[in-house]
Parts: structure tokens; C-alpha cells; sequence
């Protein structure tokens, strides 16, 4: 016969859980630092669909495929790799789009695009023996994102 | 997204409302009268004839009796556009931003970089498989102006609203003061 024994401690996380997710749909970025190009939209859409419209626009803007995150309204996209023959000129970029509601019922929604070289020594046309440095944020490709997202928004009732 | 193409043509000159001759040259184009945009059909002579001060656009076309929808001349929206960006005033800039964003849409046009001058963003465009660039500035878009000009060009390019220009590009000023 099995006993099912319902120990409280463990329920009483997951209640908290339940308490503590609904509230992520707004939580901050890990790391609000870097530079970001911002917009607010007024009367914006459903979150869902500015999401679905932070993909395309990553797409659109270059990027290979990445993460969607619903908890953190952000969406990442995979690393946009150019290697180059000579040292140190490598680069790659990722796209993040983060979206927050604002009190006022309208949303703000931010781009941001990290960079990094590569500072291999050899092999710096291999991605696999690359070494990444972080850069400073490539603001004017942030702001060709965000206008590609209003691409996406923009004309959606058109 | 609505499919984007062009209404049927009428079949009688705008201006001095003759038939049009199967095979006859007809000239359309878009202008803006009273602040709002409209299309006109017009025969040779009207056209010649026309105040041309207000033209956005003209394209020349001929009259066939039967004839499936036109599918979007992307170029006559890239001439509109750029038309459109060499005019300062606040509703043409308006529509020439969103005619941008349109193109880029349809990669037709490819977003090179924005550029800051004096604050103000600015998109610099290039023509696809050309060397053609162009500058549109980058608008700030409240939400009903947004929709209002959507709308026109939702009407200037869709079959199944044909006929109706009250759409004005300027919006009248009661609706632009009520809150969102």
C-alpha cells in the first residue's frame, strides 16, 4: 500500500511560487545596464503580441533564432557570429528586446545589442576556439532593431 | 495584414467624368486636396490640364474593360515616399515615415543605420539591388494618428474600399484631444 505523506514545507514553496510568478511578468532585466534604445507605445497591443512581434523583428534585423523569455518579457536572440582572419576583429552581436508595461496603460519597449570580440591568437577563423571579450553595446544597430519592431507594430492594423 | 493592392480604376475621367475607350491612356494619381489625399483617374487632356502643385505621385496606365486586380507597384509607393520626404509638413512626414516602414516591410527597402541629427532620429534607407539611398525622419506616432493614416492608406490600396476619401489626414481636433 502506498502512503502518500504531504509534508508542508514543500507545499508552501510552491504556494509561494504561485504568489511570485504573476508579479515576474514585469520583473527588471538581470542586468539593466548597457545602452538602450527606448520607445513608448500608447494603446499597445496584447504583451503576448509584442513579443511575437520582438522575434520577428530580431529576424528581420539580422539575428539568428534565440530565446523567448514571458516571465521577463524579453526576448534574445542568438549570436550574430563574423569572424575575421585577422586578430581581435572578430565580432559578435546578440539582440535583446524587453518589453514593460507602464502605469500609465502604456509600454515601453527597449533594444539593446551586445558586442564582443574575439581576441584568439589562433585559429580566428575557428568559432569554436574563439575567446569572447565584451565591447561596449552597439547602440546604432540597437536602434535599427527598435525600428524594426515598429516595422512589426506599427502597421499591424493595416 | 491586408493584402496591399490598388482599387479598381474608374471607369470615367475624374475631372470631366467621360468614359474611358478601351486602350486609352488614362493617368492616375495621388494629391492632396483640402488635407486629404486622394486618388484621381484622369484622360490626357484633363490631365494636362491639372493644378499640379498638390501631386504626390502619377502613374500611367491604360483603360482595359476587363481586368483582375492590380497587385502593389512597390515603385509608385517608393516614388510616393520619396516625394513625400522632401515635404515638411507634419502630416506628410507622418505618412512618408509609415510608407517607409512599409517598404521595409516588404524588403524593398533596406535599413542601412539610423542616424541622430539635432536630436531627431533619421532612417537612411537603400533601394534593394540599387545604390539609391534615402532619409525619412523617424516619427513619434500617437496611437489614433497612427490609425488614421493606416487607414488611409488601407483605402488607397484596398479594392474593397473604394470610393470613400473623408478620411482626413489631419485629424479633426475634437478626436485629437479625447484621451486614449
Amino acid at each position: 500500500m502506498l502512503l502518500c505523506v504531504v509534508r508542508p514545507l514543500p507545499l508552501l514553496l510552491l504556494l509561494a511560487l504561485l504568489l511570485v510568478l504573476p508579479s515576474c511578468a514585469d520583473a527588471p532585466l538581470a542586468d539593466e545596464t548597457g545602452q538602450w534604445a527606448e520607445r513608448v507605445l500608447e494603446n499597445p497591443p496584447p504583451r503576448r503580441d509584442v513579443l511575437d512581434a520582438c522575434e520577428w523583428a530580431l529576424v528581420q534585423a539580422g539575428f539568428p533564432p534565440g530565446d523567448r523569455d514571458d516571465g521577463r518579457s524579453t526576448v534574445t536572440s542568438g549570436w550574430d557570429i563574423l569572424l575575421q582572419p585577422f586578430r581581435n576583429k572578430g565580432r559578435r552581436w546578440q539582440g535583446l528586446l524587453h518589453v514593460e508595461s507602464q502605469e500609465d496603460g502604456s509600454m515601453l519597449v527597449k533594444a539593446r545589442v551586445l558586442q564582443q570580440r574575439n581576441l584568439t591568437q589562433d585559429d580566428t577563423l575557428d568559432s569554436g576556439a574563439a575567446q569572447w571579450e565584451a565591447m561596449a553595446d552597439d547602440m546604432p544597430r540597437a536602434r535599427i532593431l527598435l525600428q524594426h519592431l515598429l516595422v512589426q507594430l506599427h502597421l499591424d492594423e493595416s | 495584414m491586408t493584402p496591399w493592392t490598388y482599387p479598381k480604376r474608374d471607369a470615367a475621367c475624374s475631372d470631366c467624368s467621360r468614359s474611358f475607350q478601351e486602350g486609352e491612356e488614362v493617368y492616375s494619381l495621388l494629391r492632396f486636396h483640402a488635407e486629404q489625399l486622394q486618388r484621381v483617374d484622369a484622360c490626357r487632356a484633363c490631365f494636362d490640364q491639372r493644378d499640379a502643385s498638390n501631386d504626390v505621385v502619377y502613374w500611367r496606365t491604360v483603360h482595359r474593360e476587363k481586368k483582375g486586380a492590380m497587385r502593389v507597384d512597390f515603385d509608385v509607393l517608393l516614388a510616393a515616399m520619396e516625394s513625400l520626404s522632401q515635404d515638411q509638413r507634419e502630416e506628410r512626414r507622418d505618412l512618408c515615415y509609415l510608407l517607409a516602414l512599409l517598404l521595409v516591410r516588404h524588403r524593398k527597402l533596406r535599413l542601412e543605420r539610423v542616424e541622430m541629427r539635432g536630436g531627431q532620429e533619421y532612417l537612411v534607407l537603400r533601394k534593394i539591388r540599387s545604390q539609391n539611398r534615402f532619409v525619412v525622419e523617424s516619427r513619434e506616432l500617437e496611437s489614433q494618428r497612427r490609425k488614421a493614416l493606416t487607414g488611409v492608406l488601407a483605402q488607397l490600396l484596398d479594392p474593397t474600399q473604394d470610393g470613400d476619401w473623408d478620411k482626413l489626414l489631419k485629424l479633426p481636433e475634437a478626436e485629437a484631444s479625447e484621451p486614449n
